[in-house]
């Protein structure tokens, strides 16, 4: 590798680093490090970030909202100062309900408002138990099912691509498919026959790999559960946009879902061609 | 001390924060939420538009923390430094999808574990340090690179602001944090190392 093109990695690992490279760095980037892969650093990250404490530190810093903080801690997955995200405990709930389930979502910033409105749903329960304080009915929310079925009927380019087993132990039974509309950003996912996890222990983990991303990196599709019931469909809510999907993958992962997987348990696979 | 020399307090210690919230230790959560909040909450409200849109990424930074925590590396970065670290990624992940402008490749995630033992020891990084050398760089140089780490400015918005060359901002901003990195992590005797 010529000294010109070190110079350019330089460049364009900083680049990388203040998230300002394009896609065309991106490509660029790619190409000289194939060359050299030892030329890849997180070094300008690292400085960055550092940097970015000391800065911050020494104009001061904005006292983080009490209600933020609580709502935090109170969402804090796996944590011992706290509750398992509600989010995890209503997937595990609804499913054993309706044998659908939700992945975890992230954390909403109105989370404490919730916490407080524990007061006016416990005023709530005592008012139904009145007599006449019952108010109607209200129309039950369409389950899982049939929210997939819309999609699907609604949406023109929505793709439908069942699901291959590896020779992963969870995945001997498995089978099912995945739903995917790139325009809407949403999908389903369905399973019969995967191994049913205890979330303490492991969890599943979605990952959609994108033709315009770097595959080493794919989209975080969230974690989920599979408990005891049939078949169990998981919304699908990626973190980030995702454009043109080419594989969904599910690997098992510790509590909480990983950031980056180590890919060593790819349990399905679903590939778009 | 810039780095962390061999001999000096062990490298591995497992009592930080971090470490501890990546064990699920009761009241770990509580305190990594007291200690960085606020330089989490400090850099989302410069990063977004708006304070409900930093609440939301505030929290996604958590969870996102929550789930790095297991990986953070004492001999690489400061507690503080492995924060900024998560944050800026997701901030500038959310910057990319309301600017719908094309979305890059994910930053690899994780800081680099070192290849070998020595390697680890001697690229340990603290903030403080790092600062002291952007110090030492030229005005113009430590106003673009402020810039763009603090306020996540693109080089043009940098031009536009400051009034200096599109051309010149990139470069500044490129030579000023190669010769940091150049001081942080290639010359460790530079700054008073004993190793």
């Amino acid at each position: 590798m010529s000294d010109r093109d070190m110079v350019r990695i330089e460049e364009l690992l900083v680049d990388r680093a203040l998230g300002q490279l394009g896609e065309d760095q991106e490509a660029e980037l790619r190409a000289l490090l194939s060359e050299d892969p030892r030329a890849d650093s997180d070094d300008f990250e690292v400085i960055a970030a550092e940097l970015t404490a000391a800065l911050l530190a020494e104009d001061g810093l904005d006292v983080m909202p009490a209600e933020l903080a609580d709502a935090i801690v109170e969402r804090a997955p796996s944590a011992g100062a706290g509750p398992v995200s509600d989010d995890l405990a209503d997937t595990r709930a609804a499913k054993a309900a309706a044998s659908d389930a939700a992945p975890a979502a992230p954390p909403r910033a109105d989370t404490w408002v919730a916490v407080s409105g524990w007061i006016a749903a416990a005023a709530l329960v005592v008012w139904l138990l009145l007599p006449g304080g019952r108010p109607p009915e209200p129309d039950p929310e369409p389950t899982l099912a049939q929210q997939r079925d819309s999609l699907i009927a609604a949406e023109a380019q929505v793709v439908q691509i069942p699901w291959s087993a590896t020779e992963d132990p969870a995945a001997v039974a498995a089978s099912g498919d995945v739903v995917w509309s790139t325009s809407l950003q949403t999908g389903f996912m369905r399973f019969a026959g995967l191994e049913t996890n205890e979330p303490t222990v492991f969890q599943y983990q979605l990952w959609i790999f994108d033709r315009t991303r770097d595959e080493r990196y794919p989209v975080d599709g969230g974690v989920f559960d599979i408990g005891p019931e049939g078949e169990v469909i998981v919304r699908i809510d990626p973190k980030i946009e995702v454009r043109d999907p080419t594989l969904f993958a599910i690997t098992v992962e510790q509590p909480g879902g990983v950031v980056v997987s180590d890919r060593e348990r790819i349990v399905l696979v679903a590939p778009t061609e | 001390m810039f780095r962390r020399m061999q001999g000096d307090e062990p490298i591995a210690d497992d009592d930080h924060l971090l470490g501890r919230v990546a064990r699920g230790e009761a009241g770990a959560v509580r305190a990594c939420v007291d200690t960085f909040g606020a330089l989490v909450w400090s850099l989302a409200l410069k990063r977004t538009r708006s304070r409900e849109e930093a609440e939301d990424a505030v929290q996604e930074i958590f969870l996102d923390l929550w789930r790095s925590a297991g990986r953070y590396d004492p001999a690489r970065s400061s507690e503080a430094g492995f924060v900024a670290l998560i944050a800026r990624r997701r901030l500038i992940d959310l910057a990319r999808k309301r600017s719908r402008r094309p979305e890059l490749a994910s930053i690899p995630d994780g800081v680099d574990a070192p290849t070998d033992e020595h390697a680890r020891i001697e690229r340990s990084v603290e903030a403080r340090q790092v600062l002291e050398l952007v110090r030492e760089l030229p005005d113009k140089q430590q106003t673009v690179i402020g810039l763009s780490i603090i306020e996540g400015l693109s080089h043009s918005q940098i031009a536009e602001r400051t009034g200096i060359p599109l051309g010149t901002v990139k470069s500044n901003i490129r030579r000023g944090l190669a010769e940091v990195r150049r001081r942080v992590f290639e010359s460790p005797r530079e700054l008073g190392g004993t190793a």
